[in-house]
């Protein structure tokens, strides 16, 4: 279904820009920068959404994590098995997020370049690990990585358990982001450089790659967020062997259960610290990525 | 891009290699243990009251949230996107850390702003419930499930540019024409892979959902809790297996309705 | 676009109203008969019970009979279940609860500091608990590695599955066991000590979060014993899975406790099925789905299917929940706690 919409796409791209080749060009356009929401409202919607959806909630969390002062967060945040549970968690995700970077952008380039029989199946799946309750799908890749494993892969009670879940629960992300751009990426040039000799592999890293990799590395950065905060589909298969394989999430469970919600807020806040600054990081690259590929055009 | 059959077929086969084992397999153990005892049963263990009343729940959860992400989510896309203002950066930022907070801690932090005692607790104690009840649930999924159709959308809003827009309103379309007629054309899969991931993820959420929910069975259990509930404390294993197949199934028919759809108006 | 969305919306509610049409409800059996849905007619009360997810069993047949009483016609049941300190932490930020039952004293205690349960709410003959269970051992079919008591865990090669006491406060039973067994319930504390470092040092690797978390490790293959609940071995046995248990001579009493809540919109209703529970005809189907009766002469009834241990300690030997709680379970003090930091670092 995708090739088919993939013409289509094509198509009405090449409608749709018939007017545009015939208007004049920008500078004289009344209002440059294409449609936007009028600039206060729009502006003021998002912040006013995100503000009730996400910002007063980890305000309220952050406040709770100061319940103990600013001497109670230091302490529950370098406590050495808080420490230990965010180094676990920080590494299995970024290898996560590499792995996901790497083939999500080669699943979404096969499911919408490549053509073989059963593509639309292949393709259908990919949402489905989000539709999954966790405990399902962590009891499955327990049965078939645990010890008991029909294909003799064991893997329970390892970090490589923890990643195969990870990378389970996260696979929708990159694929997803990168496919619509592909769906709508310029062929023309694409067959312009092969056109004038460039072989595919340097098409790719030219051509196709700067144009995929805003969203590459949108959906990368939405797969790390995720794998830091996920738990619900790794403890099982992971063990939860603290400094081994326990998860920020988990020991943040633990905090609760053993009533030290301020600690739990705590390790909470730090992680989304990480979060936070690895996706600005991430932002800033991608912005940069962007723009080098508008001067190019 | 043209290349070789030979690095195509490599390339497919490293792409399906890899979904094979992490999601063919699992899911193929998935649907042989739902079926392995006959459609019948399989239906029967779908049909109960507690799991008619917890689909509903869930569809009415999703049916509330999608309308929702999907305005407020283009509506942030075009701002992050289109809009030069203080503060955007931060912003940007801002969307995608839903998902860096553990589902329990989502939970707690909903807790402390709506509940009872939190923040707005003026709220609950004048008789409108937020916590615990249905307005909570629907909450804690729109949390979870924001950063989808922004971020969908954004990468397509970005590759499209601006110049047909601009044309657009040279050419004396209004604003409105031209977001209907050029931009939510434009970036339609983007949202339409937004909104698939949007129902997905609220069918599937489990750890800030049961927080917030009362958790009756037949009343505040949605589809996810269902499952939990019959694998957790009835024991009953093969009832989650088929109630997971049916969160799977209901998530297929959403990912082939939007494909349908999109074809029929791009055929029009 | 925004028909295409607006079409989406509409089937996705028609579906949704379309199955509103069938019969929802709170039963999840399947082929359930006409008779126990009709109940609803008369509805006079509703009672909001939250448990811990354990004694579910129990609440499925005890209900049905308690609606058969004359106290308890035309009341309906509101069920939620969960990890316990989660349904305890529900119901602290205000879950409409009227009745709780719970794995440990300490989520019920919460629940008195909040104000919610009376202080007395384990004045009564039984002290608020309508029934327990034992601490056992699982092991695999035919009990390969020969484990008979809490010493054989401690032989080489043997490794042990049992939740982490500190991600389910009910997991807590688990290891008391032991150490009340080693220690002389309490009085030889080094003694306990030493046992519980040994198995949690060198024959416990993974650390589930939940007890069915455990179970569901140990029966897909890892580990060689696992410690439960007897009721929980009882269950999985009769699920028909290759484990068999076995009660170590000196063992432990677990006791969950069950309280009505002060605030309780329905209070003659809860109050009746609280008291029901402690009859003779409520204990009896308790003990049939597994669980360890309270009344002394409804136990004698089923002492073939709950064999009594040589001993059973239980938590006022060691001192009441309190006392355990802050000498070997509190972090970074408590004794258990400091062997469970020990043997990972």
């Amino acid at each position: 279904m995708t090739a088919v919409t993939a013409e289509n796409a094509e198509r009405d791209r090449v409608v749709s820009q018939t007017p545009a080749s015939a208007g004049p060009g920008p500078e004289s356009v009344p209002r440059p920068g294409g449609w936007r929401p009028p600039r206060h409202l729009g502006v003021g919607v998002v912040t006013l959404w995100l503000s009730i959806i996400v910002l007063l909630p980890l305000a309220a969390l952050t406040v709770a994590s100061l319940g103990n002062g600013l001497g109670g967060f230091w302490e529950a945040v370098t406590a050495p098995a808080a420490l230990a549970s965010l180094r676990v968690t920080v590494l299995v995700s970024a290898v996560v997020a590499v792995v996901n970077a790497v083939m999500g952008t080669l699943i979404a380039w096969v499911l919408v370049r490549d053509d073989f029989r059963g593509k639309r199946v292949v393709d259908a799946l990919i949402d489905l690990p989000f539709a999954l309750p966790t405990i399902v799908a962590s009891i499955v890749l327990l049965s078939l990585y645990g010890p008991n494993s029909p294909v003799g892969v064991h893997l329970s009670a390892t970090r490589w358990g923890v990643i195969v879940a990870l990378a389970f629960v996260t696979l929708p992300f990159v694929v997803r982001s990168v496919q619509p751009v592909l769906i709508e990426a310029d062929r023309e040039v694409e067959e312009a450089a092969s056109s004038l000799g460039a072989t595919g592999w340097t098409t790719f890293r030219r051509i196709v790659l700067p144009t995929l990799l805003p969203a590459v590395i949108g959906g990368t950065g939405l797969a790390f967020a995720r794998a830091i905060g996920e738990y619900g589909s790794v403890v099982l298969i992971g063990g939860n062997i603290p400094r081994e394989t326990q998860v920020a999430s988990q020991y943040i469970q633990q905090q609760i259960e053993i009533d030290r919600p301020e600690a739990a807020a705590a390790v909470s806040v730090a992680l989304l610290a990480i979060a936070f600054l690895t996706l600005l990081v991430l932002r800033v690259l991608s912005g940069r990525a962007q723009r080098r590929e508008e001067r190019a055009v | 891009m043209n290349v070789t059959q030979q690095t195509r077929v490599g390339l497919r086969t490293v792409a399906l290699g890899y979904l094979f084992v992490l999601l063919a397999l699992p899911i193929g153990v998935i649907l042989y243990r739902t079926f392995e005892p006959g459609l019948s049963e399989f239906f029967a263990s779908i049909s109960t009251p507690a799991a008619i009343s917890a689909l509903n729940l869930s569809l009415l959860i999703v049916a509330i949230v999608v309308p929702l992400n999907v305005v407020f989510g283009v509506v942030t896309a075009l701002a992050l996107v289109r809009g030069r203002f203080r503060g955007r950066g931060l912003l940007q930022a801002v969307v995608d850390l839903p998902f860096a907070v553990s589902p329990i801690v989502v939970g707690v932090a909903l807790i402390m702003l709506w509940g009872a005692g939190g923040w707005f607790g003026a709220l609950d104690r004048s008789g409108f419930t937020v916590i615990f009840g249905l307005p909570g649930m629907v909450i804690a999924t729109i949390f979870v499930t924001l950063p989808f159709v922004v971020r969908e959308v954004e990468p397509v809003l970005h590759e499209i540019g601006t110049d047909q827009e601009q044309a657009a309103s040279t050419l004396g379309a209004t604003g409105w024409q031209t977001f209907w007629r050029i931009t939510l054309p434009a970036i339609r899969w983007g949202l339409t892979y937004g909104v698939v991931l949007t129902v997905a993820r609220a069918l599937g959420e489990f750890g800030a959902v049961i927080m917030v929910s009362s958790g009756f069975a037949g009343v505040s259990q949605t589809l996810t809790l269902l499952v939990h509930a019959r694998y957790i404390d009835d024991h009953n294993t093969y009832g989650a297996y088929a109630a997971a197949t049916l969160l799977m199934g209901i998530a297929l028919v959403v990912l082939l309705l939007m494909t349908v759809l999109d074809r029929k108006r791009s055929n029009r | 676009m925004g028909r295409r969305l607006l079409a989406l919306t509409t089937i996705t509610v028609a579906v949704g109203l379309g199955l509103s049409a069938c019969a929802g409800g709170a039963s999840d059996v399947v082929k359930e008969p006409a008779a126990t849905n009709a109940a609803a007619v008369n509805t006079t009360s509703t009672v909001n019970l939250y448990a811990y997810a354990v004694p579910k069993a129990g609440f499925d047949v005890v209900i049905p009979a308690f609606q058969k009483t004359p106290a308890g016609a035309g009341v309906q049941f509101q069920q939620s279940y969960g990890a316990s300190g989660d349904q305890s932490r529900k119901v602290e930020a205000g879950a409409p609860a009227d009745f709780v039952n719970l794995s440990v004293e300490p989520d019920v205690t919460r629940l008195v500091d909040a104000g919610l349960v009376a202080p007395d709410w384990n004045a009564g003959k039984y002290r608020g608990i309508p029934f327990g269970s034992v601490v056992t051992i699982v092991v695999r079919k035919g009990n390969p590695k020969g484990i008979k008591d809490w010493d054989d865990l401690l032989k080489p090669g043997v490794q042990v599955v049992t939740p982490n006491p500190f991600s389910s406060g009910s997991a807590k039973w688990n290891l008391l066991a032991p150490y009340a067994a080693k220690s002389n319930g309490g009085a030889n504390q080094a003694a306990g000590l030493a046992y519980v470092s040994q198995l949690v040092t060198d024959h416990v690797k993974i650390q589930p979060k939940s007890g069915r978390e455990a179970t569901e490790a140990f029966l897909q293959g890892s580990g060689d014993a696992l410690l439960s609940y007897e009721n929980e071995a009882l269950f999985i046995e009769k699920s028909g899975d290759p484990v068999e248990h076995v009660t170590p001579p000196t063992t432990f009493k677990i006791e969950n406790p069950a309280a009505v809540l002060k605030g309780s919109r329905n209070l003659a209703a809860t109050q009746a099925f609280d008291d029901y529970l402690y009859t003779p005809a409520a204990q009896r189907l308790l003990a049939g789905a597994g669980f360890r009766p309270v009344d002394p002469t409804v136990a004698a009834e089923f002492s073939a299917k709950f064999p009594q241990p040589t001993k059973l300690w239980t938590i006022a030997d060691l001192g009441g929940w309190k006392t355990v709680d802050s000498s070997l379970f509190k972090q970074d003090v408590g004794a258990i706690a400091v062997i469970y930091d020990k043997a990972t670092s």
